[in-house]
């Protein structure tokens, strides 16, 4: 993973210190409220319902072990002992207090972490596949693309004080796991005829009140050029976006409004003057990039071997594991491991310090030391050799995160909501805590094949319920709290918005309703068709009968 | 008098805002785009943040000083006007008025403003040691020609 060098480490130490006199002349009251606001939010510090939020960057996911014990650290000592993994990769501490955030900011830095545009109207935290670099299907590894678009995003002079927050995320493989048209701008790399790296810009995608796809501003951008068409991209959003409706101001609306061609028009006037000036990726900028993040240490094995062993572990719960939780690698050998944060009773997501711990060192025996955050609120250990499988997976049960679960109904995405969050509707994680219970017959789910259910607590979609097959989102009903159930949602491979199902239900309808659907698919089904399949074939309506002739009202 | 910081330093302001009414201005006083538009030999001129820079751009060698005002923190166009207005090859005075705090200041110096008015409840000295709080920068901008991420050598 990139390490920090001399400058990193002076250029963090001084933004550090920056923030620490902002938040003392804020306690000072010598900034007011709603001078101190943006510059909070710039800093991953919201201030929200029961306690202030304060959301790390972990960039494009990567983490390292020495990372995660500074993290459980601080948790136990500034917080309840436990951190949240957020859908955009993050860390967030949920019980941090105001006076306690200048040191927790200081003993994050010794470790190379920060809160750096984690929040606020600037450019976010970029996000990637969290098989970045061993996918078995990469074309082209997206880390140090990601480690560029952050250099230039972090601190940018020009873009702290845009319309409206700024996601952009990469995707580097076959399958896009990195939901790239749900982004302000989707970077899709693979490779061009005439043999250089082509990045596909995809523009204005996004979820929130007005969930859009985003649309192709290009197929194919020479890679040397990514960076000077990033900020033309953004020049003209930070000129041309609305600045009067927040909920009107993400570029989506701006493209919506302009058109795509006409927007494109606009970026490569803005373009003209910036396309090949200092900010081009010659030879010395990508090589040096992709210095950071050469291949691991491998050993050379004998695949077909280290298979066997597998199959000759019996234990038919590890087996599942096996399939289900650990993902082919591009070395011969080695697998991926997911570690699905969703055990029962727990928020999805949510991780404590002494699991941070154990999984810190299970990293350093197992994975380099390195580990993910994945967009679905889970971790990843990237570089496991098969033959050592049974042995890590034996040490995760110890922990309790060896949940087979991964990809099925249950390992939910689930936004903090209205236990958490100021903005809230509905309290979003009973809901997932009781499908997380009603339905823990393993083998039903895995007989229900590959399901992405998505929850959130209100119209920002921080759980991406349009993309979720379910969609499930807290809405308000003369101030109580409703939710609305939506099929159909894709977040990759043609991506689609779920389609509503029809009236909302109370929360303690949710795990009965998402029965029934569940009963109509397998009822609908054809042989080996998968949920969103079957969605996609039969449509809404046999999920609308089955669904409202059953509810008793 | 207010104050103003040019060039990193604590000077005395040559020029007056312009007066609505008064058109022309008299001289000193720096005009309001309207104004300017009228007269385009005026020195010194005024944008307000919903304003086209390039307006401006066939006179930028007849200019002395290119105002933006910020009508409020969050506005963030007047970053993108002040590079646009220096990347069109603007040399003279470009200074930022209006609604922004200290904290901003080094963001505004590295888009191309090398003049200020004070931010209000802010000391000449506060606002000077904002100017500099982060030296180190990872993306290429009007002050820094070579990004970080270009390694010499
Ligand atoms: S979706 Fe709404 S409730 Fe959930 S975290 Fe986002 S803003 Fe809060």
């Amino acid at each position: 993973m990139y390490r920090y060098n001399t400058n990193d480490k002076q250029l963090l130490a001084e933004r550090t210190n920056q923030f620490k006199n902002q938040t003392l002349r804020y306690l000072a009251g010598e900034l007011e409220e709603e001078e101190f606001r943006p510059l909070r939010l710039q800093n991953g510090l919201y201030i929200q319902r029961q306690a202030p939020m304060l959301r790390i960057a972990v960039p494009y996911g990567l983490v390292s072990s020495d990372q995660l014990r500074a993290l459980a650290s601080i948790s136990r000592r500034y917080d309840r002992g436990y951190v949240h993994v957020s859908t955009r990769q993050n860390f967030q501490l949920n019980w941090p207090s105001v006076e306690s955030i200048p040191d927790i900011l200081g003993e994050l830095a010794r470790v190379d972490m920060h809160c750096i545009q984690t929040s606020g109207n600037c450019i976010r935290n970029t996000t990637t596949d969290q098989f970045a670099g061993v996918a078995f299907d990469e074309v082209e590894d997206p880390r140090p693309y990601c480690e560029l678009i952050r250099q230039w995003s972090t601190l940018h002079p020009e873009f702290a004080f845009l319309p409206r927050k700024f996601k952009i995320a990469v995707c580097g493989s076959v399958n896009d796991r990195a939901a790239i048209y749900a982004h302000d701008v989707g970077l899709a790399l693979h490779h061009r005829d005439d043999g250089q790296v082509g990045v596909k810009v995809l523009v204005g995608g996004g979820l929130g009140r007005t969930p859009v796809i985003g649309s192709v501003l290009e197929e194919s951008l020479p890679v040397r050029h990514l960076i000077t068409y990033l900020e033309a991209v953004l020049r003209v959003y930070n000129q041309l976006g609305r600045r009067d409706n927040k909920y009107k101001a993400r570029i989506k609306i701006l493209v919506r409004a302009m058109g795509v061609d006409q927007f494109r028009t606009a970026v490569h006037r803005e373009w003209e003057g910036l396309k090949d000036g200092p900010s081009t990726l010659d030879d010395r900028a990508l090589i040096g990039a992709k210095d950071h993040f050469s291949a691991m240490p491998y050993e050379s094995i004998d695949s077909t071997a280290s298979q066997l062993a597998l199959d000759e572990q019996r234990d038919p719960i590890f087996q599942r594991w096996l399939k289900n939780n650990t993902h082919d690698h591009k070395q011969a050998g080695y697998r991926a491991v997911t570690l699905v944060l969703k055990a029962h009773g727990q928020a999805p997501g949510d991780i404590s310090a002494d699991q941070l711990d154990v999984i810190a060192s299970l990293a350093d025996e197992y994975s380099f030391g390195e580990l993910r955050n994945t967009h679905h609120q889970n971790m990843v250990l990237a570089d496991v050799q098969e033959r050592r499988l049974y042995s890590l997976w034996r040490d995760l049960q110890k922990i309790g995160l060896a949940g087979a679960n991964a990809g099925h109904l249950t390992d939910m995405i689930c936004c903090p909501g209205g236990d958490f969050c100021g903005l809230a509707n509905a309290r979003s994680i009973p809901v997932s805590q009781a499908i997380n219970e009603r339905f823990d017959d393993i083998d039903y789910l895995y007989d229900l094949g590959p399901i992405e259910l998505n929850i959130s607590g209100c119209m920002n979609a921080c759980g991406h319920h349009h993309i979720g097959h379910i969609g499930i989102l807290g809405v308000d009903k003369k101030g109580q709290e409703f939710f609305q159930v939506s099929l159909g949602g894709k977040q990759a491979d043609n991506p689609s918005i779920g389609k509503i199902l029809g009236p909302s239900f109370s929360a303690e309808e949710i795990p009965n309703v998402v029965d029934t659907i569940l009963a109509t698919y397998v009822a609908l089904r054809h042989d080996d068709e998968l949920f969103i399949e079957t969605c996609h074939r039969v449509g809404i309506e046999p999920f609308k009968e089955s669904v409202y002739a059953t509810r008793d009202h | 008098m207010q104050p103003v910081i040019i060039d990193g330093q604590v000077a005395k302001d040559f020029w007056l805002s312009a007066i609505e009414e008064q058109s022309p201005p008299e001289t000193g006083r720096i005009a309001t785009l309207a104004q300017w538009q009228l007269d385009t030999c005026l020195p010194a001129v005024i944008l307000q943040t919903d304003d086209n820079p390039e307006t401006l751009f066939d006179h930028l060698e007849q200019l002395a000083l290119i105002a933006v005002h910020f009508p409020d923190m969050n506005d963030g166009r007047g970053f993108s006007m002040g590079r646009a207005l220096r990347e069109a090859g603007f040399k003279g005075e470009l200074r930022a008025t209006g609604r922004y705090i200290r904290d901003q200041l080094q963001y505004l110096k590295r888009c191309g403003f090398n003049a200020f008015s004070l931010p209000r409840g802010t000391t000449p000295a506060a606002a000077l040691e904002s100017l500099n709080e982060i030296n180190i920068h990872y993306q290429a901008a009007h002050d820094l020609t070579e990004p970080l991420f270009k390694p010499l050598g």
